[in-house]
């Protein structure tokens, strides 16, 4: 089995009224962390609720595990974890009493049960309020609790619906921490719209616009798809000596010198290391000194909005691309 | 497993409820009211029928707010936090089922045996027949079970308990007219209430027992059957 979860052609359409997901090819393939990103109705919810057999596709299949997911797929299902966006659970019940719900219908004995939801509620800083009613909980506790219940059942396979929506700054970072330590040993799938976190965490990404996955592949191949890169370099020396030294060289890419400033822009037509290396001799012929490189576009997000823009600008013409469009994502139903 | 855990939290939930606890202390209320009075007048058949009468009338009301809200008070909840563990949806609908007959029974059962028994030796007639009581119990008590049922059934088709209460409660109170229209009198709650006094003094028909049984068992069954069909197919 290469991958844990396949799509293909999968499509929800509600009620005959809104397309939500049109024609999804999705492969993720066995360990790492796979990152679902899109805007806000994009469709990354019903895609993991189509996912998990609580929403029925209306075109296309979804496996899980190499199996078909249904609705009364129990077996496929011990092995997910799943943490919905902003998680609600039963008021009345206390974190020790859905934890151990969940170990029940999770088929646990109570000696791994009990044990388990201990080490749970502590990893996820919960203990100290396991006692009481889970209505009472901030934003940040409830998602800590989902946590804990995704991971109850030790699953093979995470999915983690918009796991960082409305923590604050300190649990923003311990979640992003989580999911990079369980990324070491488990397959995770986290869906979010901020691509800041997704860039952080994930070995493998999927973007979803208007019910479209118009890129599935990895971050080194997302970031290969930025038009251009621009560097800015930090010099202790002669502005004026360094402007001669640029000038009279044969370097074609285009630069901007603001005091201690050097700003390079490199066009993808030709090698980077090339431009770079001119650049340097350039600078200790002025004999300069280069203090710090610091990257001016985020590659990663230059490459989202691209594709955002490619795939909005095609309007009509998207229904006429028949061939399977070079972005990694294979054969996309009506693409 | 899934299906025994689901039912004891959700059996937990009940014991915990208002509505169950209220309803269980009016209907000690009921009992404490009802034996002093027969004992001074009036016969223990006639007694126990009003008493019984009150489940399939009054107490309808009550049954229907604790069951049609089964599965739509939690309709927020329950693709999050239970059907995207491991649990089926067959599960998940029979725990609710279950733990809602099992409340509803139990509190009927406990009212009605007692009642029986305490109208048997404090009434001022006794003409209780037990064999015609326990007919008599039985049959109110498949009247409940088919309400608890269609209630929950409700609760899956439509995601506000406020609908669901509605429509069992206008279904329930249209019952005797659709079994007229059927010609289905031996089920007919109206029917069934007028025969009461008779069927607890023995003079019941082993035929209308046999139709009512069956008649019964059989609704509640397509109630289930037709509600379990709807939710597994239901986008959560």
């Amino acid at each position: 089995m290469d991958h844990v979860i396949e799509t293909h052609n999968l499509t929800k359409i509600y009620g005959d009224k809104y397309i939500a997901l049109n024609g999804a090819n999705l492969a993720v393939p066995q360990g790492g962390i796979f990152g679902l990103v899109g805007p806000n109705g994009a469709g990354k919810t019903t895609t993991i609720r189509m996912l998990l057999g609580l929403h029925k596709p209306t075109a296309g299949s979804v496996l899980l595990f190499g199996e078909p997911m249904t609705p009364n797929a129990v077996h496929l299902r011990r092995r997910i974890g799943f943490l919905p966006t902003n998680p609600r659970f039963p008021k009345e019940m206390t974190p020790i009493g859905y934890l151990d719900f969940v170990g029940k219908i999770s088929g646990l004995p109570s000696e791994v049960r009990k044990p388990r939801l201990a080490m749970l509620l502590r990893a996820v800083g919960l203990l100290s309020a396991a006692s009481q009613k889970v209505k009472g909980f901030s934003t940040g506790m409830t998602t800590r609790l989902g946590i804990a219940a995704s991971l109850m059942n030790d699953p093979d396979l995470l999915i983690w619906d918009e796991p960082t929506a409305g923590l604050d700054p300190e649990g923003h970072k311990y979640t992003l921490d989580l999911i990079r330590e369980l990324g070491e040993t488990k397959t995770i799938l986290v869906s979010s719209h901020n691509l800041a976190d997704i860039k952080r965490i994930c070995s493998h990404i999927a973007i979803l616009s208007d019910g479209r996955l118009i890129f599935s592949g990895t971050m080194r191949d997302m970031r290969s798809l930025t038009r251009s890169s621009a560097l800015e370099l930090e010099l202790d020396g002669d502005p004026e000596r360094l402007r001669a030294a640029l000038t009279s060289s044969a370097i074609s890419l285009r630069w901007e010198l603001d005091r201690q400033s050097l700003k390079l822009y490199f066009s993808h037509d030709e090698p980077m290391a090339v431009g770079l290396s001119q650049v340097l001799q350039c600078i200790v012929a002025a004999d300069a000194r280069l203090l710090a490189v610091n990257s001016l576009h985020d590659e990663v997000v230059d490459a989202f909005i691209h594709l955002l823009e490619e795939e909005r600008s095609h309007g009509f013409s998207r229904i006429l691309r028949l061939e399977p469009e070079n972005h990694g994502v294979s054969g996309a139903a009506g693409s | 497993m899934a299906f025994l855990a689901l039912l004891e939290a959700d059996l937990k939930t009940m014991t915990h409820s208002w509505v169950v606890r209220i309803w269980g202390l009016l209907l000690i209320a009921q009992i404490l009211i009802t034996i002093p009075a027969a004992a001074s007048e009036g016969t223990a058949a006639v007694s126990l029928s009003d008493l019984l009468g009150t489940f399939p009338l009054i107490w309808a009301i009550v049954v229907i707010l604790i069951s049609a809200g089964a599965v739509s008070s939690e309709a927020g909840v329950v693709a999050d936090s239970i059907l995207s563990k491991a649990v089926t949806r067959y599960e998940y609908i029979l725990a609710k089922l279950t733990s809602r007959l099992l409340a509803v029974i139990a509190l009927y059962l406990a009212s009605a045996i007692t009642s029986a028994y305490l109208l048997s030796r404090y009434a001022v007639t006794s003409d209780l027949d037990t064999p015609g009581v326990v007919y008599s119990i039985s049959l109110i008590g498949m009247l409940l079970v088919l309400l608890t049922s269609l209630a929950v059934a409700f609760s899956t088709f439509f995601d506000r308990s406020s609908v669901a209460i509605v429509i069992t409660w206008i279904l329930w109170i249209a019952a005797g007219a659709i079994c007229a229209l059927f010609k289905l009198e031996n089920l007919s709650p109206v029917h069934i209430l007028e025969r009461l006094p008779d069927a607890l003094s023995g003079d019941y028909s082993a035929r209308a027992q046999w139709e009512a049984l069956i008649g019964f068992t059989f609704a509640s069954s397509v109630v289930i059957g037709a509600a379990i069909a709807h939710y597994v197919r239901k986008d959560l």
